[in-house]
């Protein structure tokens, strides 16, 4: 990767970084469909990772992970048992979902764009899939609190519609990564992930 | 060494530890990791100002446009009303002067006058289930500052909002009255009205309630019944309106409980207004600029009270208040 190359690269996926983290969270009645959010930093880095590979997918993860603790981080009981803001959730979270991304499925999806969405809607369903069982655990755990959110209500007024609007935020940023992404015609021309790419059929559209 | 950062599994399991210490040293008060995100509000907090600011401006052009015709109706209709309400606002400042003889007099105590009120703009909003915080735009450059105590913040009907969870430079979390990890002590807003507990809840926080817990066994909590804040704990001044009761359970004696609806509508509010204990200095220079005023001979000026002194051998904790 020359200079020019690696400076386009940067400088993308700052401004992308930001331009998603800032929107989601000023603007998220903007984002609302179905009574939820559109998790524009999520698919962001779901599909950083499954397009340009692990190292993409970590960094951006790390970096989207870092503001969304800024911005809204959660909230735990601290040592005092007074609620405190945490830092490193977000940064850990959204460091395994650009891993996984980019490691997932990458044999049968080959990175092929049509696929994607796949993975965001994979993805998506682990994220919530898991972060209701970590709520869940954690309320039981640190404050005896024995009910929670009924299974229907879990899949079919949280995952189901979150997975539904995260698809439809998946296809404009696909193509912005397509077609205006960190990468000359959306393709990571080092990225070979030690399968061969002569039969030209990783990431086509 | 090179070989050991060459085992991509190694690599993963130490970089799991070295977050998941990140996250468990960010938790401990006054952990300097606490001020971590201080460098990154410097870069962040402006882009994301540019961000809200280009989104009111498009939003104020697009309702300019919508709402034109409307606004030349009802631009005339306020006119008449003006006038109306500057007659009203003399008669109102001749109530207000007659009110402060009054109060000086009778040594009323105003029940925040020991606050000062300081104005702010919600920057951000959620992010998810979990990431629900609110950020807004007064930091410890605007003399916020969470290392001394944590602070109320209302709406502009001083309706509670929540409190001030940490600050950076110009920017703040807000914990959110719906949030779980909220707890406030509240009283009913009667003479001697009982004294219960109201925090979030996370089943009910998706229809904008919030749980009354810590009932007397001898209260009876009708729909519709006002809570306001009871003092206790010392984080939340007395007499702050926090919400009515929407439903009340009796069916377990030993464990009365009631649901709540919060004034406040969190996902609309744009501004809020965060309450800081009036220091020392300010108490002074109120009670100077009090005593330069002419007060009837018999008034005795209202006593300071310091809010520290105040807050002294009030544990939050004991209340409940704040605990999550």
């Amino acid at each position: 990767m020359n200079k020019k190359e690696r400076a386009r690269q940067i400088i993308v996926y700052a401004v992308y970084i930001t331009s998603v983290c800032c929107l989601q969270v000023t603007f998220p009645d903007v984002f609302r469909l179905f009574g939820r959010t559109c998790d524009l930093m999520l698919v962001f880095v779901v599909l950083s990772g499954y397009l340009f590979g692990t190292k993409d997918g970590i960094v951006v993860g790390l970096f989207v992970g870092m503001l969304r603790d800024y911005f809204s981080g959660p909230v735990i009981s601290g040592i005092n048992r007074a609620p405190v803001a945490v830092l490193g959730i977000g940064l850990l979270a959204f460091f395994y979902v650009g891993l996984l991304s980019s490691v997932l499925f990458r044999k049968r999806f080959r990175r092929k764009y049509n696929q994607a969405v796949l993975q965001v809607i994979f993805i998506s369903a682990m994220y919530y899939s898991l972060g209701h069982i970590c709520s869940m655990v954690y309320l039981k755990v640190s404050k005896n609190i024995q009910t929670y959110h009924s299974l229907k209500y879990i899949l079919f007024s949280s995952i189901l519609p979150q997975i539904l609007v995260n698809v439809i935020a998946a296809l404009p940023l696909l193509l912005l990564l397509r077609f205006a992404g960190p990468y000359k015609k959306g393709i990571r021309a080092g990225l070979v992930d030690g399968y061969s790419m002569e039969d030209r059929r990783w990431q086509k559209i | 060494m090179r070989r050991l950062f060459e085992n991509k599994v190694l690599v993963l399991v130490l970089a799991t530890i070295l977050l998941l210490s990140f996250i468990i040293l960010s938790a401990i008060p006054g952990s300097p990791l606490a001020g971590a995100t201080k460098p990154l509000s410097f870069i962040v907090d402006p882009i994301q100002s540019v961000f809200q600011k280009i989104g009111t401006k498009l939003s104020d052009f697009y309702a300019a446009i919508a709402d034109g015709m409307e606004i030349r109706k009802e631009n005339e209709e306020l006119k008449e009303e003006i006038a109306e309400l500057e007659y009203k606002v003399q008669q109102g400042e001749e109530a207000r002067i007659r009110w402060e003889e009054l109060k000086s007099a009778f040594q009323i105590q105003d029940t925040f006058e020991n606050y000062h009120i300081r104005g702010a703009s919600v920057l951000t909003r959620e992010s998810d289930e979990w990431f629900s915080v609110i950020r807004i735009n007064v930091g410890t450059h605007s003399g916020i500052d969470t290392s001394t105590g944590s602070y109320a913040v209302v709406d502009a009907r001083m309706n509670l909002v929540g409190r001030v969870m940490s600050t950076d430079l110009d920017s703040s979390k807000i914990l959110p009255l719906l949030h779980e990890g909220f707890t406030v002590s509240a009283k009913v807003n009667e003479v001697n009205g009982a004294t219960v507990i109201v925090s979030g809840d996370i089943i009910l926080k998706n229809k904008g309630l919030c749980v009354v817990s810590r009932i007397p066994s001898n209260a009876v909590l009708k729909p519709g019944t006002e809570l306001v804040t009871s003092g206790e704990g010392g984080l939340f001044p007395a007499g702050i309106p926090i919400g009515t009761i929407e439903s009340f359970d009796d069916s377990d004696p030993d464990n009365l409980k009631a649901t709540m609806r919060p004034y406040v509508s969190i996902s609309d509010i744009k501004d809020v207004f965060i309450m800081v204990p009036n220091t020392e200095d300010d108490t002074e220079s109120s009670e100077s600029q009090q005593t330069s005023l002419p007060t009837p001979t018999t008034a005795v000026p209202p006593e300071s009270v310091d809010p520290k002194e105040s807050q002294a051998g009030s544990d939050p904790q004991e209340s409940g208040e704040g605990a999550a």
